[in-house]
């Protein structure tokens, strides 16, 4: 499976044609989880490799404008294209020949791939904290009509309000 | 495949040592739609997301002539939200602004709440938990885990007399909660006139009005559109039109729920102005945006983010 993963990431047509790799990812955090570091991995080999909070945050910054790394862009346009695949047989031996390789890449910043955490970086950086614009509107439109919501009673507005809460947040 | 095999073995461990409960956990969850339905109550509660956290006082009224709620945020600007059956009306005092909505959708539910009863255990493992005391009332746990990574878990604990949720959690696949309802205090029984009587009405005379429900017939013209594969488990259960925000376009709400969360498809024209793909999230609720061509899809729903960009990813525009 991490050969199909690394080969969806290079591209190749077979794979993105095929959803069942996809399918897998999205249904497994295991595989979320080696999709997110290959990601992560080769930006680090592209280089630009800064401290682990830089790469945090860079990795959250691409993911912003491209929200999720779930499922990659059909027409992705990567400046680079460094074929994961040796990344991906380097992963399975370990992390740690990877980090090397970056570090290699550039020796005179540091990168402590074990401090970044891909997944966190994932669910807690790379989206806007609060609904932008009509933020309100989708909230208020998706609340009324969820199961969920409907247990939850009256008090799931303050889900809706919360995207309001201080001026102009999450309005306009 | 992985996700079979996670399925095969949750659908196993669901047959041996569940089925007698399965029973059991339909009910509780029928229990607690019913009673937040019927119920009258107030009370205090937190909400609870991330590092975000809000307490709000919350009362409710059901009487012959309906239902009459009002939610007051304690924390912060004293934003209030006030339903008076089907007329939802959001003041927000920092923006000077009311947002009013209807929810036209609610008769929906009656579908959901057999659908939940039957259909559930093919996607959660639904188990009755101990009784917990959780804000001086003595409380059932009704706990929902799912077999795939498509949707998210539940903690439920509900009042065992009466059925009311007490506390709600929502749980990501690392059992990390998302998202948390409690109530700290709760009354049960009917509050005063007064207390669901909103509070920023008279001073709100020169806000702001957004008008958000729009009447179906107002939706000329609708885009064509189907969706090409749903997310597992997930069903057509409402076909809307609306505005995103006043004097916008009317725009398509699809919604799609397995019983439990939904995903909400809004489907319109696209702003002028070129738009990245958008993705953000208020607690346990993900936002996903992509536009093709002069439309835009947008999935808000409270499940990963995954699945939001599933549905979005999966509307084919231009084809009915």
């Amino acid at each position: 499976m991490k050969q199909q993963i690394s080969a969806l990431m290079d591209g190749e047509p077979d794979a993105l044609a095929d959803d069942r790799c996809l399918d897998a990812i999205c249904a497994d955090a295991g595989l979320r989880n080696v999709w997110e570091t290959y990601h992560l991995i080769g930006d680090l080999i592209r280089g630009e490799p800064g401290s682990a909070a830089d790469a945090t945050a860079r990795f959250a910054a691409r993911l912003a404008s491209e929200p999720t790394v779930l499922v990659p862009g059909r027409g992705r346009s990567r400046a680079s294209a460094i074929p994961m695949t040796w990344a991906a047989a380097a992963a399975v031996a370990g992390v740690g020949v990877v980090v090397w390789a970056a570090v290699g890449l550039q020796p005179e910043r540091s990168v402590d791939l074990a401090r970044v955490d891909p997944a966190r970086a994932t669910r807690n950086v790379a989206m806007t904290p609060v609904v932008p614009a009509a933020g309100e509107g989708y909230l208020l439109a998706h609340q009324g009509v969820s199961p969920s919501g409907a247990l939850i009673g009256f008090s799931q507005y303050a889900r809706t309000v919360a995207a309001a809460r201080t001026d102009g947040a999450g309005s306009r | 495949m992985i996700r079979s095999a996670l399925l095969l073995a949750a659908a196993l461990f669901a047959g041996s040592a569940v089925a007698g409960e399965t029973g059991d956990a339909a009910a509780w969850l029928t229990k607690m739609m019913t009673a937040a339905q019927r119920l009258s109550y107030s009370g205090t509660f937190v909400y609870q997301s991330g590092n975000q956290s809000e307490t709000s006082r919350v009362a409710r009224i059901v009487d012959g002539a309906g239902e009459r709620e009002r939610l007051e945020v304690l924390d912060g600007s004293p934003r209030e939200v006030v339903r008076v059956n089907d007329e939802v009306r959001c003041y927000l005092p920092a923006d000077r602004r009311v947002i009013v909505d209807r929810r036209g959708a609610r008769r929906s539910f009656p579908a959901l709440l057999s659908n939940m009863a039957k259909g559930l255990e093919a996607y959660y493992v639904i188990r009755v938990g101990d009784i917990e005391r959780v804000a001086g009332v003595e409380t059932r746990l009704v706990t929902l885990d799912p077999k795939d990574t498509w949707r998210y878990g539940y903690r439920l604990w509900a009042d065992v007399d009466s059925g009311l949720l007490i506390k709600a959690w929502t749980i990501d696949d690392r059992g990390q909660p998302v998202e948390q309802f409690a109530f700290s205090q709760v009354s049960f029984g009917t509050p005063s006139a007064e207390e669901t009587r909103s509070r920023l009405q008279e001073q709100s005379t020169d806000w702001r009005v957004e008008q958000f429900d729009a009447p179906r017939d107002a939706a000329a013209g609708e885009p064509k559109w189907r969706l090409r594969q749903s997310v597992p488990g997930f069903v057509k259960t409402a076909d809307l039109t609306r505005h995103l925000k006043e004097g916008g376009p009317v725009v398509t709400h699809v919604v799609f729920s397995d019983g439990v969360a939904a995903v909400s498809l809004f489907i319109g024209p696209a702003e002028p102005a070129p738009k990245k793909p958008m993705a953000s999230r208020q607690g346990a609720v993900h936002v996903y945006s992509r536009r093709s061509g002069e439309l835009e899809v947008t999935a808000v729903g409270e499940v990963p983010m995954a699945t939001v960009r599933r549905f979005a990813d999966m509307v084919e525009l231009g084809r009915p």
